[in-house]
């Protein structure tokens, strides 16, 4: 994927680039706000990664402005600041998703591939399959096999955002913002236990296992290579 | 308090300015009072001239009656006070009976000047010599004469005397009046300030818990007195949130990095494989973590105890918030041994922040779920109160807190001595308390029995059950 990064702190902005280009992606790196401005007019990027505070007008104006340009590129906001109130500030200024410094590389490359990879908003209501695994969305029915599976709401919510994420890594304060919409970081490892549950129901009794857990960063619904 | 001072009180300016006003109104009404005493003493006077010349000439037309020259004459020889003088003179001008110092004057009203003095006239009244003024009436008799009657005019001049003297006393008074009450006022006002001041000043040496006196000079003063005190505790308790905040800093996140520094020092020097190094690197991540997490919750405690977050009140359906929490954690709370029941009340819908709910309730089950032993129950449960009212808890069976002990939970960092061994930083209820703050939640800790019980009180402003 090809990715903005505007940053103006070096070493975030050289240890952001680096990792994303280990994962394979090119990145074009910006410290201020006009050359990001500059940057995002020029060339079409799949992701933006805006720092919030930047020299030469903050991050919030600078996107406020693109998304006013017409500009639909997801945009990610990094930020220091963990303000009560600055995650819905980023959003409602046009962000799509929100990142708190410091963070785990892991996270922001999961996040990155979310956005960058984004199901069309107007996704048709049919059905979402991995391997044998299918879910309808529209009748609310999950099968593995052709045999149904019976899903609490919680776990239904829980897959189908790991379905429509299917083959990325989804980490576990994405599961937890995305399907719970806590917007903290619970001391009690809630996720893993609705996803063990989850794995017992759809994997357990198949020779292949879908679930997967990614070391230090989340899991991954895939057919296994 | 210098004189000076005393002038300058507002008080004081306004009894001055309040003095001119009322000794000019005094004025005014002083002399429209006495401009209309002597006009009607004027009329008065006139009067009886005209009477008195009616009654002569009335006389002396009778058949029988006396002539004029008769009763002059026999009016000159009756002592009275008072009396009215006289002058008859013939078609030339010259004098027929009476007074000769009524001389040159024309039928009409008229004044003139005499001047008194030793004993005089019929009256045998001893005046000092001065110059007394006569009002007169004069008028043509039947034979072309000219009859003059005069009369002292002193009574008029008297009166006019008097009232001049009356408004310039009274106004004199009036001022006076005016400008002792406003000094009294003024030093009054000054005294029960300079109470307030004193406070202020003992205040500003650093006397925090000092507070504002009531004045005692009626419900605005003694209300400026209780909105004074009001925002010295707001500003008191900012000020030891931010105290206790840095002290809290530099106390407990010591120990963490103590720890930190001690593991990486260790594998600096035990470690030989990068195996080690990594699990070395990983367990340095993993406190690092948790001190990030700390210091984020330090910082985002006092944020919303600063008042953050206002702004972004909306309906928050309680009721759906609630069982979504308990949702949320009844798997990882089934996966350690302990149950995570509801009884939660459907449809309720309270004013506030969502996402800082949620959390205030999450730290509330997750401390429950931390602290009572495996097998107890945790409920989260929501009930209907009275008037509106709804009360929300999170209510354990495990060991409590002793009520001692309840107050001091809140605070930061601070643990009771059998949880040092749980993790946690201890944030967990001051972040409860600064939610509740926000809010304006009445919340309280109780007894489970057993057992700890948090209640939070909200009122509902939106009731799917009674629409």
């Amino acid at each position: 994927m090809k990715i903005l990064l505007i940053e103006d702190d070096a070493d975030t902005s050289a240890y952001v680039r680096r990792g994303l280009r280990e994962a394979g992606h090119v990145v074009e790196v910006a410290a201020t706000a006009d050359d990001g401005a500059f940057l995002a007019s020029q060339g079409s990027h799949d992701v933006m990664i805006v720092d919030r505070m930047i020299p030469g007008g903050d991050g919030l104006t600078l996107v406020k402005t693109l998304r006013g340009g017409g500009t639909t590129t997801p945009v990610l906001f990094l930020t220091a600041l963990d303000g009560v109130n600055d995650r819905v500030e980023g959003l409602e200024a046009g962000a799509d998703d929100y990142l708190v410094k410091p963070f785990a590389f892991s996270e922001l490359l999961a996040r990155v591939n979310a956005l960058g990879r984004r199901p069309p908003l107007s996704r048709p209501r049919g059905t979402v399959a991995v391997a044998d695994l299918e879910m309808d969305v529209a009748r609310r029915t999950v099968t593995r096999g052709g045999r149904r599976i019976d899903l609490t709401p919680q776990e239904f919510r829980l897959l189908e955002y790991m379905l429509g994420h299917a083959g990325q890594v989804v980490t576990r304060s994405m599961l937890l913002e995305k399907v719970w919409d806590f917007h903290f970081d619970p001391q009690t490892n809630i996720v893993d236990a609705h996803v063990s549950r989850l794995r017992a129901k759809i994997d357990r009794g198949f020779a292949t296992e879908l679930i997967r857990t990614v070391r230090g960063s989340g899991y991954i619904i895939d057919v296994a290579r | 308090m210098s004189p000076v001072r005393l002038f300058r009180t507002a008080t004081v300016r306004l009894a001055v300015g309040f003095s001119v006003v009322f000794a000019t109104g005094g004025l005014v009404l002083l002399i429209a009072f006495s401009w209309m005493v002597s006009t009607f003493v004027q009329h008065t006077a006139a009067d009886a001239l005209r009477t008195e010349m009616a009654v002569l000439q009335a006389e002396a037309a009778r058949p029988n009656g006396d002539s004029l020259a008769r009763q002059i004459r026999e009016r000159e020889q009756t002592p009275a006070v008072d009396a009215f003088l006289y002058r008859m003179e013939d078609v030339s001008g010259r004098l027929v009976e009476g007074d000769a110092r009524l001389a040159g004057l024309r039928p009409g009203p008229g004044t003139v000047d005499l001047v008194e003095g030793g004993l005089h006239g019929a009256h045998g009244r001893e005046h000092e010599r001065e110059t007394v003024k006569i009002r007169t009436l004069g008028e043509r008799l039947p034979d072309g004469g000219l009859l003059i009657i005069g009369h002292n005019d002193r009574a008029a001049e008297e009166v006019r005397e008097w009232m001049w003297k009356a408004a310039l006393w009274g106004g004199v008074g009036v001022v006076l009046l005016a400008l002792a009450g406003g000094a009294v006022a003024g030093w009054v006002f000054l005294q029960r300030l300079e109470r307030l001041n004193a406070a202020a000043a003992r205040i500003m040496d650093g006397r925090l818990d000092e507070r504002m006196p009531q004045v005692g000079l009626g419900d605005e003063f003694d209300r400026l007195s209780v909105n004074l005190n009001a925002m010295l505790d707001r500003i008191q308790a900012l000020m030891e949130g931010f105290r206790q905040v840095s002290s809290d800093v530099a106390h407990d996140l010591r120990t963490p990095l103590a720890r930190l520094r001690q593991k990486l020092e260790q594998a600096r020097q035990t470690a030989t494989s990068t195996t080690d190094y990594e699990a070395a690197v990983d367990a340095a991540m993993a406190e690092m973590d948790q001190l990030l997490a700390t210091f984020g919750a330090v910082l985002r405690i006092s944020q919303i105890e600063a008042g953050d977050g206002r702004d972004h009140f909306g309906d928050v359906d309680l009721s759906a918030v609630l069982e979504r929490l308990r949702q949320a954690y009844e798997p990882a709370a089934e996966d350690s041994g302990r149950a995570l029941l509801g009884e939660i009340a459907p449809g309720l819908v309270v004013r506030g922040d969502g996402d800082l709910l949620v959390q205030a309730f999450a730290n509330l089950v997750e401390n429950a779920l931390k602290h009572a032993p495996p097998g107890s129950k945790v409920t989260v449960g929501l009930r209907r109160g009275e008037d509106g009212a709804a009360t929300a808890f999170v209510a354990d069976d495990g060991p409590g807190v002793p009520e001692e002990e309840r107050e001091r939970v809140v605070r930061r960092f601070y643990r009771l001595d059998r949880s040092r061994s749980t993790p946690g930083a201890g944030l967990g209820l001051s972040l409860v308390a600064a939610v509740a703050g926000l809010h304006g939640l009445a919340w309280r800790l109780t007894d489970n029995h057993p057992g700890l019980r948090v209640e939070l009180v909200f009122s509902v402003i939106g009731d799917a059950a009674r629409g």
